[in-house]
Parts: C-alpha cells; sequence; structure tokens
C-alpha cells in the first residue's frame, strides 16, 4: 500500500511534468506563431503562461506541505529542494514565451531574411527544453547532461544572429525596429536555453546530489 | 502447540505431584498422631502403677513431663517443674476429663512451659490424676522438617516432569510437523487429523488447478497483447499503468519499466493531459497525436466492474500514419482532378461569353472556334485518362493473352511517328521478341504513354530509343530519351497521379499528369515492376520489366 508520503511524492512528480509540458507547449507556440504568422497561436501561449504561474504556486505548496508535514530527509529532500528550484526556472520560461508572442504580435508581417538563424535558434531552444524536461521524466543523467552541453549551440547561434541583425540595420536602416525586435526574440530565445539547462543541472542534483554551478 | 501441550504435561504431573503429597502428609499426620497418643497411654499406665509420691520422683530425668495432680487440682509433683510454683491444674482440659470419666487427652499449648504439648491424663485409684505431657514435636513441626527432603523431592520431580513432558511434547507433535504440505496425503499422521489432511489435500489440488488457469489466460493475454500491432495500456483510476505491450514502447520511445507510472510518463502533450484528466472522471476519449512524423489514434475508454462503478481505463493506440497519408492522397487527388477540369472549363466559358455577347469580330470566330475545340479535347483527353485510370485500379481490364513487347513497340513507333518527326526527333525499336501474358492494348497503351512522354519531354532534334527484350529469364521493355531528366529528388514523384515535374513546360505540351500513372497501374497489374534511370538534361530511361515468364 502506498503511504501518504509517497502519493505526495508522486503528485509533486506528476505536476511537475505537466507544469514542463505546459512550458514545452508555450514556446513552441510562440514559435510557430512567430515563424508561420499564425494569430491564433498568441492566445495559446498566454493561457499557458497563465496556467504555468498557477501551476507554481500549486507545486510551491506541495513542496511546503511536503517539507513542513513529512520532514523529508537524503533523496526525498534533494528531490523536493530541487524541485522549488525548477519551477521557479519553468515560470521564467513560461514568462519569455509569452514576452515571445507579446513582440511576435508587432513583427508578423515584416519580410526578414534572418528568419532563418531565428528559426534554427528557436528549434534548438525548444529542443533544450523538451529534453530537459524529458530527462526530469525519466531521471536521465546522461539526456540532462546533453542538454547542458547544448547550450553552447544556442549561445553561438544567439552571437550568428546579432551579427546578421547588424548588417541588416547597415544595409537598410529601415529595418531598424524590427531588427531590435528580433534581437530581443533573440535574447530571450538564449535566456530559455539557460534556464533549460538550470533544470537539467537540478535534475542531476536530485539524483546525484552533486550540484555544479 | 508444542508449548501447549508441555504446559499440560508439565502442570498436570505438578499437580498430581502436590495431591499426592497433601495427601501422604493428611494421612501421616493421623497415624503420627494415633501412635503418639498410644505411647502416652501407654507410659501414663506404667507409670500409674508406681505412682505414689515416693516413686514418682524416679521420674525426675524422663524425657516426658511427669505431673501429678490431686483431686482438688493442686500439684503434687512436677519432674520438670517446680511442684509449689505451679498453679491449680484443676481447668485444664486434660485434668478435668480425667476426673469426670478416668482418663484425657488435649492438645494444647503449656501454659506453664510455653511450648505446644500433647496431655494424657489418667486418674488413680487414690482419686489423684496423673498426666504424661510429651513435648516432643507436633506434627507441623515434624512436616516442617521433613520440607528439605520434601522440597530436594519436589525440585527432583519438577526436572523430570519438564524433561518428560518437553520430550513428550514433541514426540506427540513430530508427525504433525512431518506432514509434508505440498503432499499432505503421503505421510501418516493421527486418524485424528485425517479428516483436515484430506481437506488440505483436496484444497491444494484446487488452487494449483486455479493458479495454472490464471497463468494460461495470463499468458494467452500477453501472448495477444504483445502480438497486436497496436499498443495497449491498462490503467487504473488515477492514470498508473497496470499493463502495456511494447508496442506502446515502440510508440512513445520509451523503455524500462513503466508499470505503476503515470501515463504522463509515456507523453506529456496536451493530448494526453486532456486524456489523464478523463481517466480520472471515467469519461472516454478520442483523439489523433502526431509523433515523430506518425500519426497515431488515441482511444481511451473507461472500464466499468459488474456494479457499475468504473475501475481503470483502457487505452488503444492505433497507427494511422498510412490511412492519413491515403486520405491525403485522396483529398490531394480530387483538389487536383477539379483544377484540370476547370482550367479549360474557364477558357471555354470565358471565349463563349465574348461570343455570346457579340465581342469577337467575325474573322476571329474561326480562331475561338479552335481555342473551345482544343479545350474540349484536353478535357475529353483528361476525363478519359480518369477513367482508364480507375478502371485499372478496379481491375476491370483484366483479358489476358500472349502479347509480344517487340511487335506492340513496333505498333506503337508506327502510330506516334508523324508526332516524332513534327519535332525532328528519330524514333528506333531494337531488341528480340520478348512474350508476356497481358491484355494487348492495355500494354500498347503503356508503351505508347512512356513514347508520348518521351517525345513531349525531348530536346529537339532528340532521339527516342525503344528496346525489348528478355534478361535473366525477364521479358522487359524500356523507353530511352534524350529530354530533359528529372531530378533525383522528384524521381519517386513523378508516378504519382496529376505529379508534373516541369509545371509550366507540360501545360504547352498538353498532358494530363496522369500518364505515368497509368503506365504505373498497367505495370503493376501485369506483376511487373518500373526502374527510372534518369540525369536532369541528360536523358531518362524507363524500364518495365515483367515476371519471369512460368512454365507450364
Amino acid at each position: 500500500m502506498r503511504n501518504n508520503f509517497d502519493n505526495q511524492l508522486e503528485k509533486l512528480n506528476l505536476e511537475l511534468i505537466t507544469m514542463g509540458a505546459l512550458c514545452e507547449d508555450a514556446i513552441s507556440a510562440s514559435v510557430k506563431a512567430l515563424l508561420d504568422g499564425d494569430e491564433s497561436l498568441l492566445e495559446k501561449v498566454f493561457a499557458a503562461d497563465a496556467e504555468i504561474d498557477q501551476k507554481e504556486r500549486d507545486i510551491e505548496a506541495i513542496c511546503m506541505k511536503l517539507l513542513l508535514q513529512q520532514q523529508p530527509v537524503a533523496r526525498d529532500l534533494r528531490v523536493i529542494s530541487s524541485a522549488l528550484k525548477m519551477i521557479s526556472d519553468m515560470e521564467r520560461i513560461g514568462d519569455q514565451a509569452s514576452d515571445i508572442a507579446e513582440i511576435t504580435k508587432f513583427v508578423k508581417n515584416s519580410d526578414v531574411k534572418s528568419k532563418i538563424h531565428i528559426k534554427d535558434m528557436a528549434a534548438a531552444a525548444i529542443k533544450m527544453v523538451t529534453d530537459s524536461v524529458e530527462s526530469f521524466v525519466k531521471k536521465d543523467l546522461d539526456l540532462a547532461n546533453e542538454v547542458m552541453a547544448y547550450d553552447d549551440k544556442v549561445d553561438n547561434l544567439f552571437d550568428c544572429v546579432k551579427d546578421e541583425l547588424v548588417q541588416l540595420i547597415v544595409n537598410d536602416r529601415a529595418n531598424g525596429e524590427f531588427c531590435i525586435d528580433l534581437l530581443m526574440i533573440a535574447k530571450y530565445l538564449e535566456r530559455i536555453g539557460d534556464h533549460a539547462v538550470n533544470i537539467a543541472e537540478w535534475v542531476e542534483y536530485s539524483i546525484t546530489g552533486v550540484h555544479n554551478i | 502447540m508444542t508449548k501447549k501441550i508441555f504446559r499440560g504435561i508439565f502442570l498436570s504431573s505438578l499437580i498430581t505431584m502436590l495431591a499426592c503429597l497433601i495427601f501422604i502428609i493428611g494421612v501421616q499426620y493421623r497415624i503420627y498422631d494415633e501412635s503418639r497418643r498410644e505411647s502416652l497411654e501407654r507410659k501414663a499406665y506404667l507409670i500409674s502403677l508406681s505412682a505414689d509420691e515416693d516413686e514418682i520422683e524416679k521420674y525426675d530425668g524422663a524425657e516426658e513431663r511427669v505431673t501429678l495432680i490431686d483431686a482438688s487440682g493442686k500439684v503434687l509433683y512436677d519432674n520438670k517443674y517446680d511442684a509449689g510454683k505451679i498453679e491449680n491444674h484443676a481447668g485444664r482440659e486434660e485434668v478435668r476429663e480425667a476426673l469426670s470419666a478416668g482418663s484425657g487427652y488435649a492438645v494444647r499449648r503449656s501454659e506453664t512451659l510455653g511450648v505446644n504439648t500433647c496431655y494424657y491424663a489418667l486418674r488413680l485409684e487414690d482419686g489423684s490424676v496423673l498426666r504424661v505431657a510429651d513435648t516432643s514435636l507436633s506434627v507441623s513441626a515434624v512436616i516442617l522438617e521433613l520440607l528439605v527432603p520434601i522440597c530436594g523431592i519436589a525440585v527432583l520431580i519438577f526436572v523430570l516432569g519438564l524433561v518428560l513432558a518437553s520430550l513428550m511434547s514433541k514426540k506427540i507433535l513430530r508427525p504433525i510437523n512431518n506432514i509434508n504440505l505440498e503432499e499432505p496425503g503421503e505421510t501418516n499422521v493421527y486418524d485424528e487429523l485425517a479428516p483436515f489432511v484430506s481437506k488440505i489435500e483436496a484444497q491444494q489440488r484446487k488452487i494449483n488447478s486455479q493458479i495454472a488457469e490464471l497463468t494460461r489466460s495470463r499468458r494467452e493475454f500477453d501472448i495477444i497483447a504483445e502480438n497486436m500491432s497496436e499498443g495497449l495500456v491498462l490503467t487504473d483510476l488515477e492514470g498508473h499503468i497496470l499493463t502495456h505491450n511494447t508496442s506502446v514502447e515502440r510508440f512513445f520511445g520509451v523503455s524500462g519499466d513503466i508499470n505503476g507510472k503515470n501515463i504522463l510518463n509515456l507523453n506529456r502533450s496536451e493530448v494526453f493531459r486532456e486524456i489523464y484528466e478523463n481517466i480520472k472522471e471515467s469519461r472516454r476519449s478520442d483523439s489523433i497525436i502526431t509523433l515523430n512524423g506518425k500519426y497515431y489514434e488515441i482511444t481511451a475508454n473507461p472500464v466499468f466492474d459488474e456494479n457499475g462503478k468504473p475501475c481503470g481505463t483502457v487505452i488503444l493506440v492505433v497507427d494511422i500514419t498510412e490511412r492519413e497519408k491515403r486520405e491525403k492522397l485522396r483529398r490531394d487527388f480530387t483538389a487536383n482532378v477539379s483544377h484540370e477540369l476547370k482550367t479549360p472549363l474557364t477558357s471555354i466559358l470565358g471565349i463563349s461569353d465574348m461570343l455570346k455577347n457579340g465581342m469577337v469580330d467575325q474573322s476571329d470566330i474561326k480562331g475561338f472556334a479552335e481555342d473551345i475545340n482544343k479545350e474540349t479535347a484536353r478535357l475529353i483527353t483528361l476525363v478519359n485518362d480518369i477513367i482508364r485510370l480507375s478502371e485499372l485500379v478496379e481491375g476491370k481490364t483484366r483479358d489476358t493473352e500472349k502479347v509480344d513487347l517487340l511487335g506492340a513497340a513496333k505498333d506503337v513507333a508506327e502510330r506516334i511517328s508523324p508526332v516524332a518527326r513534327k519535332q525532328g526527333i528519330t524514333l528506333s525499336v531494337e531488341g528480340e521478341s520478348a512474350e508476356v501474358t497481358a491484355g494487348e492494348s492495355l500494354i500498347f497503351e503503356m508503351i505508347y504513354n512512356l513514347c508520348d512522354n518521351a517525345i513531349k519531354y525531348n530536346k529537339e532534334n532528340g532521339s527516342v530509343k525503344i528496346t525489348a527484350g528478355v534478361s535473366d529469364g525477364s521479358p522487359f521493355i524500356s523507353v530511352k530519351d534524350t529530354g530533359i531528366g528529372i531530378p533525383p529528388e522528384e524521381q519517386e514523384h513523378i508516378f504519382e497521379r496529376f505529379y508534373r515535374v516541369d509545371k509550366g513546360r507540360s501545360k504547352e505540351s498538353g498532358g494530363t499528369g496522369l500518364g505515368l500513372s497509368i503506365v504505373k497501374h498497367i505495370a503493376v497489374s501485369f506483376g511487373g515492376r518500373i526502374t527510372v534511370n534518369s540525369e536532369p538534361g541528360a536523358g531518362t530511361e524507363i524500364t518495365v520489366i515483367f515476371p519471369e515468364k512460368r512454365v507450364n
């Protein structure tokens, strides 16, 4: 028979999976809205972001309850404390996805040459978020390490996009505003990558008990 | 049980022993009392024979206390005590008794000496009373003295009882302990236990057969589930996976033990989150998800027990990628047909509108009529092709005879040579006679379509070479041109309906986009296969290879 503690831990795990999945949905939808100009997706992003915020509070409550009532030790304590850290990263990912959606409203009609690299960057960021959540779900240490290594790729892509945008502004000053918007989106994507790395690090910590900063 | 039996034996032996002891002591007490009284009586009698005041003093050193009391109760003599100091004895029980009845006996505490004493009093002839008292041990003192040996014996018996009882209880229980529970009938046990043993045996058989039955049905279920191409997941009401088959693991790319985990561990997309909510509410859900470019239809059905209470959910995952692809093909086909039909009709409508409104000069009417004619002809070709194709797909035209590929190729060349000549293309037929069993008109149509394409998509002054023959026992026909060629990435699509490599050019050449599709269907309907060998800019060679001719 499962006892109360196990049930609560499982509920925590489930809520974290759901929150991670919501983050994946939010970032995928906002990137799709950006690249395909599908405005109906924007609403979905904002809805997902609101739900992510709600989930953060729910999970926080579950963690507090577990800490107070069960006084967990060792691995259980690590899982709970890393959950507390993870949700703030997930919440940031949700916020940034909705920030991207916000900017997308203004850039949707512009013709962009550099959308190619933004696309790669978005794909890389989505992959990182998906993999970090996946590594949590499967408690897969190798996958978590992969996510950490993958961050370099996103960083390089960010530099690449930045150079492209500078070139675009140099060529045509009329593109200026639009390019700045794109730069912000690129920055958000880069930040999302960092948050995914954070999540992966907390996954590693909850499994091994070692946290590398 | 051993303990209980041991305790029973031990306690009963202990109680028996104690009872014996008490009984013996009781009997002993009476005998002892009796004999002591008798000896006192005897002594008193002996003393009385010589009892006067002078004689009696001989008893000074005697063991017993001898007292002489006169009739008034005054003590005349006492061998243990100074007679003068002793109080009047008339009130003493034994003395009173002796005075009245001649003799008296009493056991009491002596007030003079202060010890437990037995008294015997005898009235002498002169009326005085002779009393003999024995201050030696009383019964309880005797027993007290006996206590040490009795205790020793008791301890001995206690230890003996302990050992014997434990041995005994073990011996009694040994057969019961030795019962082989797997085969209870084989061991000899007490008759009293026989009904239990046979009952146990019967139950054992029943349990074994039930276990076997359960294992068998479980294995049956497993085999069926494992061999299903569909994914099957059973969950409880909280969405924990109870069982699943390998198809599920393949579909969702999960490995390891996922039984007991939540279904969100399989997939956490919105679709599954919804299914999870529905499972908790015991609602049905139907959905389709895309995963790694494949389509899966997921049906989650709640399961109810005989009381109508929900007890879990059955989730069936079906790979519907093929179905979706066919569906898409069908949709594309309909869209293409409509489009192809619409184009000529639109120009016909436009021209006829102009004619109706008298907007056309008399001199131009002929030109427009030609246009209408051309477009209508194209429509008819198109409709004919579509009809041909659907006939082929349905397999209506399966009359077979022996057809010579070389002969058919020559017929085609003859028929098509005017068209070729018009474009300055040289047409050649070579090879050897190769017989296939097929429909002659269909083979003709197939080669005609291939040649038609070869001429249409050729360069100016190019050439078309038709080769028929037998290679490795398989008859083949190939049509090689020196035309524009097909890019490698397009080659797999050219047999699809309405697919065109170069959309602009085929319009002007008047193709319907169905030619190669018809070729493919004809070839396939006679068991043949088609290979394409093409290089953009250099030319294309399409070969149809028929199956080896069966020797009758």
